[in-house]
């Protein structure tokens, strides 16, 4: 399989699928190599391109049409081996399906969050929140939990897993319209950008970040009670719990209704277009996303389940709070569909929204200018 | 004010000058060892401060274990010591060809030769690659070394220096029966020395640092340099900053030596360019 693994975490990660695979099957093996995950997407479509090519190959729903040139459409075999699609996260079926064609099957569907310290809260004197959060009282709490040069919530220089491309998902914009064309001038997704940007230039409930910051400085000042809260994806749970312990809260993202929509990114499993037993490697796939397998590496790993039914085994130990808010967001998730450049699109943002943040520049200004460069 | 005073004065700013300098050339270095030194949590938590809450010394030994660092070290120096033999060869063997061989449109073909010099490695790795598949040797030694051995700066840079030699030498030399690989070892080669050594310095240090090709090309961990090595800290859950840290300092080593033997060869280059290659 090629997939992201230099890291002892991936390792670890690909490790626990292959040993849930051999509770029930002791001869299943699945060798694995790939570069890093931040490498994956550039060395995948010449490694995946050379006659030695690993058969199974791993891929993000968001970024699954820009392998499907070099990946296999999964929907013959789905039909072939009876595969019931309807069990995993529908969002998750969506993203790995490009013009009508599923190329993957998910192992996990992680929504965004708000993640929060508890004893901030409670510090402050004020009420938790779970799976109902306004916009309005999202910003009282900010106004309070900002004092003493700690502040409200911590903002990556990012589009998504962070507050704007949160903001405007909750709010009901997405990336791509009906048709599938860009639309980042939407009316929401504008004015939600701009909410996140004003967190920072107009509240002061934020630091502005800085291009070069990456995710690690805004995690950081989380994690060490510098920022009470942060939008992030599911998969940072057990790295803030480390740090957070009980502390950790999990709340849904705040919307202008309250009841937000969640954008559901999660990564599956599909199979290299020059795969020689396109069948072979079917039949492992689906060894690899059993709900018995996905349960038991929801458990071990702390991977949010593509199939809804074993989101216990994520939830063991978990406070009921945080569990509700991600399965409230699973229920009402909806799939992050993104053109081809979504990359340079991401890229772009991670350059000028530093000056959004410091108000230099509207997020109309900035979404137009990417709407235009890469629409 | 005497003349001894303005000298001193002078001295004095050149010298604070310097050190400021020199201040803001460390502190990236500092700040990587003591960066090296705190816990992975605190590496970004830790605001200004140059220690984090502990001394983590077992990010040395994390680093070590998480990745075969040593291996991954060795591989760099391997491939940079190689390559820039490689490159020394064939541009002084090029740069030979281009000044003094005669043939039908050299220099028309140098003028091509040099316009590679535009072409981004983007461009080029794609093509590189579908060659070296063809030729079985992806995830190979070889495919790491041989692409960039033959670029046109070398033989450009060595060219301009056998172009200020006088001919002279080599018209004598041939007199006494010399054919060209006798001149241009035992008349040219002395004569060139600084150049091509320069070359060689250059070369080893965009080895040292290549990523892209690296990154293509090599599919087994055991053959990573040291760029491809870093990586390895960077999962899908974040990245170990502290072994990482830990792991950088230690591949720092090998390059300060290698920098602090060839110093007078990195001065050379800087100052060959300043004169005009004379």
């Amino acid at each position: 399989m090629f997939t992201w693994v230099s890291s002892e975490s991936d390792r670890a990660q690909w490790q626990a699928f292959v040993d849930a695979v051999r509770e029930t099957d002791p001869s299943f093996n699945l060798d694995f190599s790939g570069p890093s995950y931040n490498d994956y997407y550039t060395k995948a479509k010449t490694r995946m391109t050379a006659s030695d090519a690993p058969g199974i190959l791993t891929t993000q729903a968001a970024r699954t049409k820009e392998l499907v040139g070099i990946m296999a459409p999964l929907d013959d075999l789905i039909k072939k081996h009876g595969v019931d699609t309807s069990v995993f996260n529908s969002a998750m079926i969506k993203g790995m399906t490009v013009d009508g064609k599923i190329y993957a099957l998910p192992y996990d569907a992680e929504p965004c969050v708000m993640f929060y310290n508890r004893q901030s809260f409670t510090a402050a004197g004020l009420t938790e929140p779970t799976t109902g959060y306004t916009y309005e009282q999202f910003l009282s709490d900010m106004k309070a939990l900002t004092a003493d040069g700690k502040v409200g919530i911590a903002v990556k220089p990012n589009l998504m897993d962070n507050a704007p491309g949160a903001f405007a998902y909750a709010n009901g914009a997405t990336a791509l319209d009906d048709k599938g064309k860009l639309s980042l001038t939407s009316s929401t997704f504008v004015s939600s950008i701009q909410k996140a940007f004003d967190l920072a230039s107009v509240n002061g409930y934020a630091k502005a970040p800085s291009a070069s910051d990456g995710d690690e400085v805004a995690q950081g000042a989380f994690t060490s009670g510098q920022a009470a809260s942060i939008i992030d994806g599911p998969w940072m749970y057990a790295t803030f719990a480390e740090q957070l312990g009980e502390n950790l809260g999990v709340c849904v993202i705040p919307s202008d209704s309250g009841q937000a929509i969640g954008v559901i990114q999660g990564s599956g499993f599909g199979i290299g277009k020059n795969c020689p037993d396109k069948d072979a490697a079917f039949k492992n796939i689906m060894k690899l996303v059993s709900p018995d397998v996905i349960g038991k590496v929801a458990r071990t790993r702390g991977t949010v389940p593509s199939i809804i039914s074993q989101i216990d085994g994520w939830a063991e130990g978990k406070p009921a709070g945080n569990v509700d808010a991600i399965k409230f967001l699973l229920d009402r998730g909806t799939a992050l569909v993104t053109p081809t450049n979504w990359n340079q699109i991401v890229t772009s943002f991670t350059q000028y929204c530093p000056e959004g943040y410091r108000g230099s520049r509207t997020a109309a200004d900035i979404l137009k200018d990417l709407q235009e460069s890469a629409g | 004010m005497t003349l001894e005073h303005r000298s001193n004065i002078s001295k004095i700013i050149s010298y604070s000058l310097l050190t400021l300098i020199a201040v803001a050339f460390l502190f990236p270095f500092a700040w990587m060892l003591a960066s090296s030194l705190k816990p992975t949590s605190e590496v970004f938590s830790s605001g200004a401060s140059f220690t984090g809450s502990r001394l983590a010394w077992d990010n040395y030994t994390e680093a070590t274990r998480q990745t075969p660092l040593g291996r991954i070290i060795l591989n760099s120096i391997l491939v940079s010591t190689c390559g820039a033999l490689l490159t020394m060869t064939v541009s002084l063997l090029s740069a030979y060809a281009f000044t003094r061989l005669r043939f039908r449109f050299r220099d028309h073909l140098f003028i091509l030769f040099l316009g590679t010099l535009v072409l981004p490695q983007e461009v080029l790795v794609i093509p590189l690659y579908i060659g070296f598949q063809h030729l079985g040797l992806v995830n190979s030694y070889t495919a790491l070394i041989l692409p960039f051995a033959f670029g046109a700066f070398g033989a450009f840079l060595i060219r301009q220096f056998i172009l200020s030699l006088p001919l002279e030498f080599e018209e004598a030399a041939r007199i006494d029966g010399a054919g060209d690989l006798k001149i241009l070892w035992h008349i040219l080669i002395p004569l060139l020395k600084a150049p091509v050594l320069v070359v060689g310095v250059f070369s080893f240090i965009d080895y040292w640092s290549a990523f892209l090709w690296p990154l293509i090309v090599v599919n087994d961990a055991d053959l990573a340099t040291i760029p491809l090595g870093l990586q390895m800290f960077s999962g899908e859950r974040g990245t170990d900053w502290g072994p990482m840290m830990a792991a950088v300092s230690m591949s720092v080593i090998p390059s300060f030596f290698i920098v602090a033997f060839l110093q007078s060869q990195l001065e050379k280059g800087v100052t060959l360019g300043a004169f005009g290659g004379r």
